[in-house]
Formats: C-alpha cells, structure tokens, sequence
C-alpha cells in the first residue's frame, strides 16, 4: 500500500470536538527518556540517539532530532522509592542533548532510575 | 481552512505510527509517540482528582501517596513521568515539596514528599504527566 499524506488545518471528532493541528504538532512531546540507576541504560525513549553517565546521579541524553532553539520547555522528574526521595534537575545543554542531575535530600549526587519529558518546536 | 473529520487516526503502515512534521519543516515526529497518555491533577488532601485524562481512578494508599489507575494501560512500567507541586496547602513554603513516581503498566504510585527529610505528605496539589506506550 503505498504511503499517503494528509494536510488538514482541524480534526474534528463526531462528539469530543475539534483540535487546530497545530496543537498536535506544537504539543507533542518531542522527547521522552526514561533511563536505569547506572545514568546510562536506557529502558525507553523518543527522540533519544544515545545516552551517557555523566558521574553519580547524572545523565546526558543526547536527540536524534534537535530543537530549534535551546533553551526549550522541559520536566524532569526522578523515579525512586519515597524512603530515598530524590530531587532532580534537568538542563537542556544544546539544542540537541539534555542533562539530568539527581539528589537525595542531603543534596549530595544520588543515583536513580529517572525520566524526563521534553516539549518545544523541532529544527 | 481544511477540517478533517474523523474519530481515529491510524496508520496506513504501522497502525500505532503516524509520522507529523516538525515546526521547523526539517525533521519529523511520530504522533502517537509524543502524546501523553495520562495525566492528572490531584489534590491529596482531600483525595480528589481535579482534572485528568485515561484516570479510572485514584487510591489512597498511605499518608502523601496516590495510587493512579490508568483507563488504558501502559505496555509496560519503563514509561516517562514528569510532575511537580500545583499547591502548597498549608506549609509556608511551596518550595519544601517535591513529587516522585513510581510506575506500574496499570497503574501509577504518585508519591508527594518534603524536601527537607523525604517524609511523606499530603499537604499539596499535584500535577503528573505520563509518556510511553500504550498497551
């Protein structure tokens, strides 16, 4: 079947309403990474063509796709048990990587499994 | 202006992969990679959901802890989260609050902590966002 392309301005459903598709382009999550306690392992992602262990706690992932412009809008949120709560802080360091960085509540470098969601237009 | 009607977008290809152009005309995306599907507004001192989307429901499962039921479940528990304090409710300082997660395919723990010592709290809002695949 050959591949087809649709160009639309709307989609609108029978009864949940419409959407400017410029809110499924604009508002998609253009990256996502989910990565294991080593800061380096990835367990699942968009957008990401690799990943590196920066030192204790920190994470460097690196967007097969770049952003137009750095900085963009990001989350970041650290996955960990609540007895060790961490705290986390995600940077975008170029238009084409981000970094996270995770702290438990003495502040020192803690590593945790961790997620981070990125939001923003693409080159 | 074009309005295309419909009720479900799927692909010709791969069913679950709709490729959109980026904003930049240079790179593409894939739709159903970048939606969120879940997110949800809860405020956990009176164990109300505010506002949510693919939210069943909610459980209280211990002081400063939210368990999340998904609608649609996600295909496994390695899914991105992101969340943050909505609210403070009654400390001086929104500032001491933080939020983690942890993931399960049907369901999420939504774990609401102090930043001082990591004590549990139900003190605030909070506001959480889940990407990954669907099952």
């Amino acid at each position: 079947m050959a591949l087809g392309k649709i160009k639309a301005d709307t989609l609108e459903h029978s009864t949940a309403g419409s959407l400017d598709t410029q809110f499924v382009v604009q508002g998609s999550a253009k990256m996502w990474s989910n990565v294991q306690s080593d800061q380096s392992t990835q367990n699942d992602s968009l957008n990401v063509s690799s990943t590196s262990d920066e030192g204790t706690g920190a994470s460097r992932r690196n967007l097969a796709s770049a952003f137009a412009n750095n900085p963009f809008s990001h989350a970041g949120l650290s996955v960990v048990q609540p007895n060790s709560a961490g705290l986390s802080k995600f940077t975008s360091v170029s238009s084409s990587a981000v970094e996270t960085s995770v702290r438990n509540t003495s502040n020192s470098a803690h590593d945790k499994e961790n997620s981070c969601i990125a939001i923003g237009d693409l080159a | 202006m074009s309005t295309i009607l419909v009720n479900t977008l799927t692909g010709t290809s791969t069913a679950g992969s709709i490729v959109v152009t980026g904003e930049g005309n240079s790179t593409t995306t894939n739709l159903q990679q970048g939606l969120a599907k879940s997110w949800c507004n809860l405020n956990f001192s009176t164990a109300a959901i505010a506002d949510s989307f693919n939210t069943a429901s909610i459980t209280d499962s211990a002081t400063g802890r939210f368990v999340a039921n998904f609608t649609s479940a996600m295909n496994n528990a390695l899914y991105s989260s992101s969340g943050s304090s909505r609210f403070n409710l009654s400390a001086s300082d929104i500032s001491s609050r933080a939020v983690n997660h942890q993931p399960a395919a049907g369901s999420v723990k939504i774990n609401s902590f102090t930043t001082t010592d990591g004590s549990l709290t139900d003190d605030q809002g909070v506001d959480s966002q889940f990407c990954g695949d669907l099952a």
